[in-house]
């Protein structure tokens, strides 16, 4: 198929954009594509409708590891240079904040602070009137700190990790640093509690339980929270169902027990 | 939490309240500025259906969580380039998946049971443990009513290619009519669609 006749072409633009073209098929279709606007603007339509196709399918949960590797990657893994032509082609509404080159600089990820800030200060002034919106980015903030957490766990020269079924259901698995003094519990299968109830994270040792925070479980029953407080070597970490806003110390059997060594 | 609610609906959960697309244009713009918060957003926000779209093609749960994971990660990468004016983050995002999954079905075909007749005959997606969303019930339910709009040709060739992830020459042989028919019909089938669907740039 070297053949550059544009009906030969156009007929491609189907099986082009569904990808079912051969990889010598493809790159004359790609080659093409940069002189034909016509062209173009069928496949563009066609990719829209072949994607609309895509978003149709059942969903399927991904495992709480897809998350964690992937949030573990992009801390180290560079991102490419914008083009030029299609930044500057932006509707950038952000003026009063830093460039784009100038923040691109900073975006290191062990700088990120100070990025995040001028980020999450920009949304918020783009979403005027957003209520929720602000709360996403608050929540997204704690989220990235969270996630940060877990990463330097996960990363810590005596990270140990340690699994359990969780009662009525579900796995759990406990990743902890005695050297960060830092735990994270991640689980999959987790039901969902009535609005009134919430799960509660507690370590426990001879003293007895003290709280390390609370969580609710996410819509498909994956979830994962880093402990409030302070890890001790040999410390027992569990899970309670409380009445929301949580106890001061468990009122119910744990669902979830697991020990760090 | 604030509720400012008005119309008798329920603003918990803030990500469902702002449109999709803007949502995700938003989200993009900030993981362009390397917000890693922004794209466990988009991440938790749009994964469940990437991943659904490529275990239809995969089959096999480990490749296509490793195939996801390429995904995302080129998302990661290349959100600086990502142009909204030629197109939709979710086109974007699904147009990098199907593409991935097919050169992955493609690469392992060798070891691959290939059953011709899964193409056609699976169409109607198994329902997974997971609740569907109304969004994606009613996304489905376009997709299955525009779908009956085609003939059956273009609806076997359409279905095989994309959710078979069939190339148009294994297409031929599954349906048995020539290739170049399969490429006329894989296009009307497609501007078919996209009419059906009112997609318009």
């Amino acid at each position: 198929m070297s053949s550059t006749d544009d009906n030969s072409m156009n007929n491609m633009a189907g099986a082009f954009a569904l990808d079912a073209l051969s990889a010598e098929e493809r790159s004359a279709v790609e080659a093409h594509l940069g002189e034909s606007e016509s062209m173009q603007k069928e496949v563009a339509e066609m990719r829209e409708t072949a994607s609309l196709l895509g978003r149709a399918v059942t969903p399927v949960e991904p495992s709480v590891a897809l998350k964690l590797n992937l949030m573990t990657l992009v801390a180290s893994t560079p991102q490419l240079p914008g083009a030029l032509a299609s930044v500057s082609a932006l509707p950038r509404e952000k003026s009063s904040s830093p460039t784009t080159s100038e923040r691109k600089a900073q975006s290191r990820w062990f700088l990120r602070p100070v990025t995040i800030f001028a980020a999450a200060a920009a949304s918020v002034a783009l979403v005027i009137g957003g209520v929720a919106v602000a709360n996403t980015i608050i929540d997204a903030d704690a989220k990235l700190a969270q996630t940060n957490q877990l990463v330097a766990i996960n990363a810590s020269n005596d990270f140990q990790q340690a699994s359990v079924d969780v009662k009525g259901g579900g796995h759990a698995k406990l990743v902890w640093s005695v050297e960060l003094g830092s735990s994270a519990l991640l689980m999959d299968g987790l039901a969902l509690l009535p609005s009134d109830k919430t799960y509660q994270l507690w370590y426990i040792d001879a003293a007895g339980a003290r709280s390390a925070g609370t969580f609710a479980a996410a819509g498909n029953g994956s979830t994962w929270r880093v402990l409030d407080g302070t890890l001790a070597k040999g410390d027992t970490v569990g899970v309670t169902v409380e009445p929301s806003g949580g106890s001061t110390s468990p009122t119910t059997d744990p669902i979830i027990i697991v020990t760090s060594t | 939490m604030l509720r400012l609610v008005t119309r008798e609906t329920d603003v918990e959960n803030d990500l469902e309240e702002l449109s999709p697309a803007q949502l995700q244009r938003d989200l993009i713009e900030r993981i362009a500025d390397g917000d890693q918060g922004a794209f466990s957003n988009l991440y938790d926000h749009i994964a469940p259906r990437v991943l659904g779209l490529v275990t239809r093609l995969l089959r096999d749960h480990s490749q296509s969580e490793e195939v996801t994971q390429e995904v995302f990660l080129e998302i990661w990468q290349t959100a600086p380039r990502f142009d909204p004016h030629k197109g939709a983050v979710a086109t974007w995002i699904f147009t990098m998946a199907h593409r991935r999954a097919v050169d992955r079905v493609r690469a392992s075909q060798a070891s691959r049971t290939r059953d011709t007749k899964i193409g056609i005959r699976d169409y109607d997606p198994e329902y997974d443990n997971v609740a569907e969303s109304v969004e994606i019930r009613i996304e489905h339910e376009k997709v299955e009513k525009a779908m009956t709009r085609l003939t059956e040709l273009q609806r076997q060739a359409v279905t095989l290619a994309y959710y078979g992830g069939y190339s148009h020459t294994e297409v031929a042989t599954i349906l048995d009519v020539p290739v170049g028919t399969v490429k006329t019909r894989l296009r009307d089938g497609m501007i078919r669609l996209r009419d059906e669907m009112g997609v318009a740039s």
